[in-house]
């Protein structure tokens, strides 16, 4: 299911106002913007969109409204919230033009498959009917819903990336699921996608490494030589962290003494390759892609990034205001955001064909038009 | 004293629009220098002027390409603009993106891309400081709007042979709206008298100093070459 168009807001009429209207997005997407347009937090609110289908028990936010469109194999599937207060007011589910659930405040109705009619319901007032009321037989249609926020992985490429965290194995290990959503562990990813798929996991991401300019032998796990935990009675080993063997090095470079672009490129890699290859994610939303990377090397993860989902049915947004990675981008997959107080808009080829049109005719750098108001004067 | 940079899409167009400049102007009004953008970085190439007490002095930058042009300005406007110049384009409307566009003279792509980066301009918060202009299709249609340039380079060359040889009649025809590669023309002319057009240096040197004060009339007469006419009506009546 892909993520077609979200309106969201919160605190309308309020000094905190935030509203993004209409945003529309596309299979690849790239979302630009100065500082403080709000690319961060458009993430967020597809993030905190995903965690109400799929994790969140009672509503952890006071406000918000979203308006919500999934494309789902060509069944327009549309999704209504607001919640005032940490309390629902209005809740509603549509596919194509048949109303399947129909919520407010803490009472509504829902569609029953295996009934084949409308049943009435009740429901706290602090808890999302659409995961609340999960029910693979009666309302199979929530499990779209649920797949697609369970399946959303959300990266920070401008953070470490789980560069200082190493793996413990403690002695009382009662088996836990390994939380894709935790973009810190992924030394725990790693481990993970080896025990699953083996060599075929570790070349993949080797070869993609080399696609970026990082030529690697060899990529594994083990203890670096500086590290040793005392007493060692809590633990069962020693800490675990990644390595990679550079093919222009006779050791191993241990993660804490990569450099932050290489383990960034690495642990994302690591990641989203554990992903696509255990359970194609829905959706991948990628912040400050490239940041800590040289332009050859930030392109080429982007390229690497589009090349890898276009294969499979993963929608990815990515968000930068990194000149070399606009202009690396075709227009196509843009989306730029202006703010004016709290209302964030935003401009792509869907909304904005004829200003994107007349950009190419100029023949600048992709940069060019970010850094103009061409697209603010075409209105 | 008044500034003015010219960006030029090549070495073609920067040696034209130094001759322009001292065949419009008196000896003493203006003074200039010439540069080559090589790297990013520019270097001074043929030729300075330097009179005592000019009241204008031209930077012509020649940038090596036409969609550079427009780039390159908006690179160093901010500079430019800070030293007070004001700043002027000219590139030749003929590029890839035309082509992509459309494979002959297409009059709404042609101005399509004209108003595109007209506009572009105009949103920029240095816009009234910058001007573009386009040579349509390209300069050498300009070369063949001075239809007695030709003979001075060989006497052979002269209109009614041209027309004989090749069926271009340059006295009436507008190169504009009828050469959508006019460089081609040329090329085709040159070949009467056994040379080939290659744009070298020394070529468009020799043909641009032959160029004189009845080959600009000639060039724009009965309306042809407007866009000729409007870039020489900018750098010669700069405000």
């Amino acid at each position: 299911m892909l993520l077609k168009r979200i309106s969201y807001s919160e605190y309308k009429n309020d000094s905190k106002e935030w509203v993004l209207p209409n945003f529309t997005l596309g299979e690849i997407n790239l979302i630009v913007g100065k500082n403080a347009t709000g690319k961060t937090r458009t993430l967020n609110v597809i993030r905190g969109l995903a965690d109400l289908f799929s994790e969140v028990d009672t509503l952890r936010w006071n406000e918000g409204e979203y308006d919500v469109e999934f494309d789902n194999k060509d069944e327009l599937v549309s999704y209504t919230l607001e919640y005032h207060h940490g309390r629902v007011i209005r809740e509603t589910i549509k596919i194509d033009d048949k109303e399947y659930m129909v919520r407010d405040r803490d009472s509504g109705s829902i569609f029953a498959h295996d009934l084949k009619k409308e049943i009435r319901f009740q429901t706290q007032a602090n808890r999302v009917a659409a995961f609340a009321k999960r029910d693979e037989i009666q309302h199979p249609f929530l499990e779209l819903f649920y797949s697609w926020g369970k399946g959303l992985r959300r990266y920070d490429f401008g953070s470490s990336l789980g560069k200082e965290l190493l793996m413990l194995k403690v002695v009382d290990n009662t088996a836990t699921e390994l939380n894709l959503k935790e973009a810190q562990k992924v030394v725990e990813v790693f481990e993970k996608g080896r025990e699953q798929f083996g060599k075929e996991y570790i070349d993949a991401v080797i070869s993609d490494m080399a696609v970026i300019g990082y030529q690697l032998n060899d990529l594994g796990i083990d203890t670096p030589p500086e590290i040793k935990i005392v007493p060692q009675n809590i633990v069962s080993g020693q800490p675990l962290a990644i390595y990679a063997q550079e093919t222009d090095r006779t050791t191993e470079t241990f993660q804490v003494s990569m450099s932050q672009g290489m383990f960034r490129a690495l642990s994302i890699l690591i990641q989203i390759n554990y992903s696509l290859q255990a359970s194609e994610p829905s959706c991948l939303l990628i912040d400050d892609i490239g940041e800590g990377l040289d332009f050859e090397r930030s392109t080429s993860l982007v390229k690497l990034l589009v090349e890898k989902v276009r294969r499979t049915s993963t929608q990815l947004i990515m968000a930068t205001n990194d000149r070399f990675i606009m202009n690396s981008v075709p227009l196509e997959y843009w989306i730029i955001l202006e703010r004016k107080g709290g209302l964030i808009k935003n401009y792509n080829y869907r909304n904005s064909k004829e200003m994107f049109d007349r950009f190419e005719l100029t023949g600048l750098n992709n940069f060019d038009l970010f850094s103009s108001d061409f697209y603010l004067k075409q209105e | 004293m008044k500034r003015v940079a010219i960006f030029t899409e090549g070495q073609g167009e920067l040696i034209l629009v130094r001759h322009l400049l001292l065949q419009s102007y008196n000896a003493n009004e203006i003074s200039f220098d010439c540069f080559e953008l090589y790297a990013n970085v520019t270097h001074p190439v043929a030729y300075s002027y330097k009179p005592q007490n000019p009241t204008t002095y031209f930077q012509i930058i020649n940038v090596g390409g036409d969609e550079k042009v427009l780039s390159v300005i908006l690179e160093r406007q901010e500079r430019l603009i800070q030293q007070g110049y004001e700043i002027i384009g000219l590139r030749d409307l003929y590029s890839d993106i035309y082509l992509k566009k459309s494979p002959v003279i297409n009059e709404e792509v042609s101005n399509l891309i004209i108003s595109s980066i007209r506009q572009y301009i105009e949103s920029n918060p240095n816009g009234a400081f910058i001007s573009i202009y386009f040579a349509i299709m390209e300069m050498e249609a300009w070369f063949l709007s001075m239809h007695n340039l030709f003979v001075k380079i060989n006497p052979l060359l002269s209109p009614e042979y041209i027309y004989q040889n090749l069926g271009l009649n340059l006295i009436e025809i507008n190169p504009e709206t009828n050469f959508f590669h006019p460089a081609e023309q040329i090329d085709a002319i040159f070949l009467l008298s056994g040379i080939r057009y290659d744009k070298s240096r020394h070529q468009i040197e020799s043909l641009v100093s032959k160029i004189d004060s009845n080959d600009i009339l000639n060039a724009t007469e009965n309306g042809r070459c407007n866009s000729f006419y409007l870039f020489l009506e900018k750098i010669t009546n700069l405000q």
